[in-house]
């Protein structure tokens, strides 16, 4: 679950687009009033951003990305770009296709379609679309590609890291209804998907959930669950079940109490697991404060924890300025403790296979809190600066981390660790 | 003592003139079955969160020229720059986007005439006999 190298393969083939993105952005019209056919309209939005970790010993990236930079700036974290073709936006039938291009789990820029989905809309009240979408897992999960549409910089990893996968096809039923002093809408989907780190590919079979949001006046509140299906799959599958045939020696019991049980979750990930999201945010919105409250869990399985992650994020907007301040914080459910331990003068041979497995563990043990303090600046049409300092203190300074705070090989961590911020999000 | 009274006097001047502003309506059709809309009920609308009120079918549409900057403010409590946050999260998620924009105030009455669900917003002195106001 851990990797990463230095490379920056790829981040200068998108300058150019992404340069003549901005430029649009400067030049062109509002959103809404992109260029608009009778039954076309093309649109984007895109990030161009640098960000920096101060501590050598750790670095900051996306989940799903391959690059990793401690204590040097880094252009290919939140840099994207994203365009959009809506055909015959708002008629009874309606399409939409999304392509977003950014630094993805190989470590070079690559466009993937992100949206790609047909709309019936049968009635005021219901609405079906089929293809592929973002799955809503959280408040932000579907328009976190985002950036201008949000605050901060990006939506806080503490959430967004319950549920790293993006996207599924399949199909959505969206039902929405005046109930008392406000509206309720309430979105069912399910579908299929694919999903890769830097050093696992997966497969999920099986997708499917609800999200039900209320909304009142300036008070939006919203609940999610959402169930996967998931498997490991490639030659990552092989490794983890390598290493499940390893651990299911008999020979290893009076050494390794608990090796079989490991062998059996390990083998759990190749043939398929389960994990079940569940979510719970609000916002207020109105003039010049907005507030975003948000928790979510993953309950896990097999080699996959369970997690936790709470947002609390309270923003005053002053002319053109937006600051803010939030705290955010995830747990999980592994330990500093060793899932094997290695008792003085075990084999080699054995050592080398807890290292294996607890290697795995710790590179998802990523547990943390952050204060992030920051702020946006409409400093032009269509266009906002946004500058924010994380202050991030991980739960383990001694474990090799992943996922988005990989450690670096031999260096030493206090486990505290703050990621600067500046970037330019767009739309055009 | 002087240039800072004359100094005074413009800048109340500029102040009073930009007071003058238009006092916006929300209008529908005057066959339209829409009436008596709240000032969160239109926010609703036009921020593309509700499609009926009192489950009646309701489009929001715009058009060049309209008094948007007094609209925004009044009704919707945010400015441009918010409003296009709150949009661009809507269309690039598939679910929507700002109103429909026509070219003039004449085309926007002549579809609020012609689709009862249909209503903007506009200056009050520009209210005609084939409009009705629904709110205030």
């Amino acid at each position: 679950m851990s990797g990463g190298g230095r490379s920056n393969t790829g981040e200068y083939t998108m300058r150019t687009p992404i340069a003549a993105a901005v430029a649009l952005a400067l030049a062109g019209p509002a959103v809404g009033q992109e260029a608009r056919f009778d039954w076309l309209a093309v649109s984007g939005f895109g990030t161009l951003a640098t960000s920096m970790t101060d501590d050598p010993a750790v670095g900051f990236r996306m989940p799903f990305q391959k690059n990793v930079k401690a204590d040097t700036w880094a252009t290919d974290v939140d840099s994207k770009l994203g365009l959009q073709f809506d055909v015959n936006r708002g008629g009874e039938f309606s399409g939409v296709l999304q392509v977003v291009a950014q630094q993805r789990d190989k470590g070079d820029y690559k466009a993937e379609v992100e949206w790609a989905n047909v709309m019936w809309t049968i009635n005021d009240s219901w609405r079906v679309r089929a293809g592929r979408m973002v799955t809503p897992v959280f408040m932000l999960s579907d328009s976190q590609n985002v950036g201008y549409s949000m605050v901060p910089v990006r939506y806080a990893r503490e959430m967004g890291d319950n549920y790293p996968l993006s996207r599924h096809d399949g199909a959505e039923v969206i039902f929405g209804a005046e109930l008392g002093p406000g509206r309720l809408q309430v979105q069912a989907f399910g579908g299929v998907t694919s999903y890769n780190t830097a050093s696992t590919s997966y497969k999920a079979d099986a997708i499917f959930g609800a999200a039900a949001t209320y909304s009142t006046g300036p008070w939006t509140f919203r609940a999610s669950g959402t169930s996967v299906q998931l498997k490991a799959v490639g030659n990552s599958a092989n490794s983890l079940s390598a290493i499940a045939t390893a651990l299911a020696n008999p020979a290893l019991a009076p050494l390794c109490p608990n090796c079989k049980e490991e062998s059996q979750n390990f083998q759990d990930i190749v043939d398929g697991s389960s994990g079940v999201f569940f979510g719970l945010g609000m916002s207020y919105d109105e003039g010049a404060f907005y507030g975003h409250a948000e928790y979510g869990i993953r309950q896990g399985s097999a080699i996959v924890p369970d997690t936790s992650g709470l947002l609390l994020l309270g923003a005053y907007r002053w002319r053109t300025l937006t600051p803010f301040i939030s705290y955010s914080m995830s747990t999980t459910s592994i330990d500093e403790a060793p899932v094997i331990a290695t008792p003085a003068g075990s084999p080699a041979a054995f050592r080398a296979l807890a290292g294996a497995v607890n290697g795995v563990y710790y590179g998802q043990a990523t547990d943390r809190s952050a204060i992030t303090i920051g702020s946006r600046w409409d400093f032009y049409r269509n266009v906002a600066l946004k500058v924010q300092a994380e202050f991030v203190e991980h739960e383990y300074d001694s474990i090799p981390m992943g996922g988005t705070w990989p450690r670096v090989a031999g260096t030493t961590y206090d486990g505290k660790v703050n990621l600067y911020t500046a970037s330019i999000d767009f739309i055009f | 003592m002087k240039t800072i009274r004359t100094l005074c006097l413009v800048a109340c001047s500029a102040a009073f003139t930009g007071a003058a502003s238009a006092e916006v309506v929300i209008a529908a059709g005057a066959a339209s079955p829409l009436a008596g809309l709240s000032k969160t009920q239109v926010a609703e609308v036009f921020l593309g969160k509700a499609k009926t009120v009192g489950g009646k079918p309701t489009k929001p549409v715009d058009y060049a020229g309209s008094p948007k900057s007094e609209f925004w403010d009044s009704y919707l409590g945010k400015s441009s720059d918010q409003l296009k946050a709150h949009y661009a999260k809507l269309q690039f998620t598939g679910l929507g986007g700002p109103p429909k924009e026509l070219g003039s105030l004449a085309d926007a009455k002549k579809l609020a005439a012609e689709d009862p669900s249909v209503i903007i917003y506009l200056d009050k002195a520009q209210v005609d006999s084939s409009l009705k106001v629904i709110s205030p």
